[in-house]
C-alpha cells in the first residue's frame, strides 16, 4: 500500500512540487478519502495489479494509478478510463518501456470511441484536440502521470526524449459519431458499438492538415497522403502507423462522395508508398543494415504502413474551414503497435481485452 | 498551521532489498564471448570493432556479434537461451 505523508496544507503544491510528483503544473492533492472514490468507483481493489512494464521491473497497482489520476484532476466517473489506457499501454505490443524512453519524444495518444462519451464529458467538437474540457485534459495526463511517478518516465531518470512535444502533458482525441453509413473506430477495432473502448498511440504531436477549398474526396485524400509521407516523420517508408482525426468538412465530402472507411484506409496505404528518391530528396538516408530495412519493394517502393489496418480513421472536431489532423506513431510497427481496451462500466473492474 | 495527508504517487519495491549473486565459476575451453548490438545505425560496425578489440586481447576461441531484432525490444526468451548456451559471457553494447 501506497505510504502516507503528512505536508503542510499551506505549502501542499510547493510540497508536490520538490518532491518532483507533477509535470510542472500544479496537481490536485491526492488525499486518502479521493483515493478510495476513484477505487470505489471502478470496483477495483487497490493492491490489483493493472499492468506490468517488465523491462523496468514495475506493476502498476490500481492505487498507484487512482493516487495519479486523482492528482491530474480526474473525476471518479474518468477512472475506467484511465484503467482501461493503462492496461491498454501495458500490452507486449504496445512497447511500453520504449515508448517513455525513446529520444523520439513519444506522447501517450489516447483515442476513445464510445456511445456515450459525453455522460464522461469528453468534448470530440469544437477544439477537439485543445483545452476546456476536464476529462479530455485529465484523463490523458493521469497516464501521463502514472508514466512518470510509476515507471520513471522523467527527464532525470529514464524518458531520454531529446525534445518532446506539448502532446506529452495530455494528448487525447473523443470520437464525434461518424456520418451516417459510416462504422465507428471501436467497431473497426473489432469491438461493439454499445462498447466504450480506449486506444493508446506512442504519438508524434499532432499535424494539422488543412484543405479549405476542393471538396472532392479525391482532393480530400491527396492531401492527406501528402501529409502522411513527409520526409521529416520518421516513420514515413518505415512502416509505422497514422491516426488521421477526420474534421467536419472533410469526413462530410468523404461520406456523401461515397467513400468507406476501408476504402479510404485502403487508398491511403497505397498512396503513402513512396520511393527512396522521395526520402532523399528530403535529406533521409536510406537504411539497409539496421533494424529499418529500407529496402524497396518490386515496385520500386518503401510502405510507410504495412497496410490499411495501420491506418486508424476517428471523426471529430466541429465545422468550419476544412481541417484535420494526422497523428502518426514515433516509431515503426517494430517497437510499438496501438492497443486497445474496452472501459468497463462502474464497479465492473478492469477490463479483459 | 493545518495538515493533509497523501498518498505518495511513486513507485514503491516490496521486493527484497538485496540478492546475492550468482555463483562465479571459470570456464572451461573453448571460452565464447558474445556481443549483442543493438540494430541502430552504427551499432553493428561500433559494436564490432568492440569484438575485434576482445578477440585481439582475451584468450577465448571466438567474439559472436548478435544482432537484436529491435533497439527497444528486448531478447526474447527462446534467442536469450540460445546465447546462454552458446556463450560464457554475454555483452551488451549500443550505439545510435
Amino acid at each position: 500500500m501506497a505510504t502516507r505523508i503528512d505536508v503542510e496544507e499551506h505549502d501542499a503544491q510547493e510540497e508536490f512540487f520538490r518532491q518532483g510528483w507533477t509535470d510542472g503544473l500544479p496537481v490536485v492533492p491526492p488525499t486518502p478519502e479521493r483515493v478510495a472514490a476513484m477505487l470505489d468507483h471502478a470496483g477495483v481493489a487497490a493492491d490489483v495489479v493493472v499492468g506490468t512494464v517488465p523491462e523496468r521491473s514495475r506493476d502498476i497497482t490500481a492505487e498507484k494509478a487512482a493516487i495519479n489520476a486523482v492528482m491530474a484532476g480526474c473525476a471518479p466517473i474518468h477512472f475506467p478510463v484511465v484503467l482501461a489506457a493503462i492496461t491498454a499501454m501495458c500490452d507486449p505490443a504496445f512497447g511500453c518501456h520504449t515508448a517513455v524512453t525513446s529520444t523520439g519524444g513519444a506522447a501517450l495518444c489516447l483515442a476513445v470511441s464510445g456511445p456515450e462519451l459525453g455522460a464522461y464529458g469528453f468534448n470530440a467538437t469544437r477544439n477537439a484536440l485543445g483545452p476546456g474540457h476536464r476529462a479530455n485534459a485529465t484523463v490523458g495526463r493521469a497516464v501521463r502521470l502514472v508514466a512518470m511517478n510509476v515507471l520513471g518516465a522523467r527527464s532525470t531518470e529514464l524518458d531520454g526524449s531529446s525534445l518532446g512535444h506539448p502532446g506529452k502533458y495530455t494528448m487525447l482525441v473523443a470520437e464525434e459519431p461518424p456520418p451516417e453509413g459510416w462504422t465507428t473506430l471501436r467497431e473497426d477495432l473489432g469491438h461493439g458499438l454499445d462498447d466504450t473502448t480506449v486506444t493508446v498511440f506512442a504519438s508524434e504531436g499532432s499535424h494539422q492538415v488543412a484543405n479549405q477549398l476542393n471538396g472532392t474526396p479525391e482532393g480530400v485524400l491527396a492531401t492527406f497522403a501528402a501529409a502522411m509521407t513527409n520526409p521529416a516523420t520518421y516513420g514515413v517508408g518505415k512502416k509505422h502507423q497514422v491516426l488521421l482525426v477526420l474534421g467536419y468538412e472533410h469526413r462530410t465530402i468523404l461520406a456523401e462522395g461515397g467513400w468507406t472507411r476501408d476504402a479510404i484506409r485502403e487508398h491511403l496505404a497505397e498512396a503513402s508508398r513512396v520511393t527512396p528518391d522521395h526520402l532523399e530528396a528530403g535529406g533521409i538516408v536510406m537504411e539497409h543494415t539496421t533494424q529499418n530495412d529500407m529496402t524497396p519493394d518490386a515496385d520500386g517502393k518503401l510502405a510507410t504502413v504495412r497496410g490499411p489496418d495501420d491506418v486508424f480513421l476517428i471523426a471529430a472536431g466541429s465545422p468550419g474551414a476544412g481541417w484535420s489532423a494526422y497523428i502518426p506513431t514515433w516509431a515503426p510497427v517494430l517497437h510499438s503497435v496501438a492497443a486497445t481496451r474496452r472501459v468497463m462500466p462502474a464497479g465492473a473492474g478492469l477490463p479483459s481485452n | 498551521m493545518s495538515t493533509i495527508t497523501v498518498l505518495n504517487p511513486l513507485f514503491e519495491a516490496t521486493g527484497p532489498e538485496s540478492v546475492t549473486m550468482a555463483q562465479r565459476s571459470t570456464p572451461a575451453d573453448p571460452v565464447v564471448i558474445t556481443v549483442i548490438e543493438n540494430s541502430k545505425p552504427h551499432a553493428k560496425e561500433l559494436l564490432s570493432y568492440v569484438a575485434d578489440g576482445l578477440r585481439e586481447r582475451l584468450p577465448v576461441s571466438d567474439v559472436v556479434v548478435h544482432s537484436k531484432s529491435a533497439a527497444g525490444k528486448p531478447l526474447d526468451a527462446d534467442e536469450a537461451e540460445m546465447l546462454a548456451v552458446r556463450s560464457h559471457l554475454v555483452i551488451t553494447g549500443l550505439g545510435d
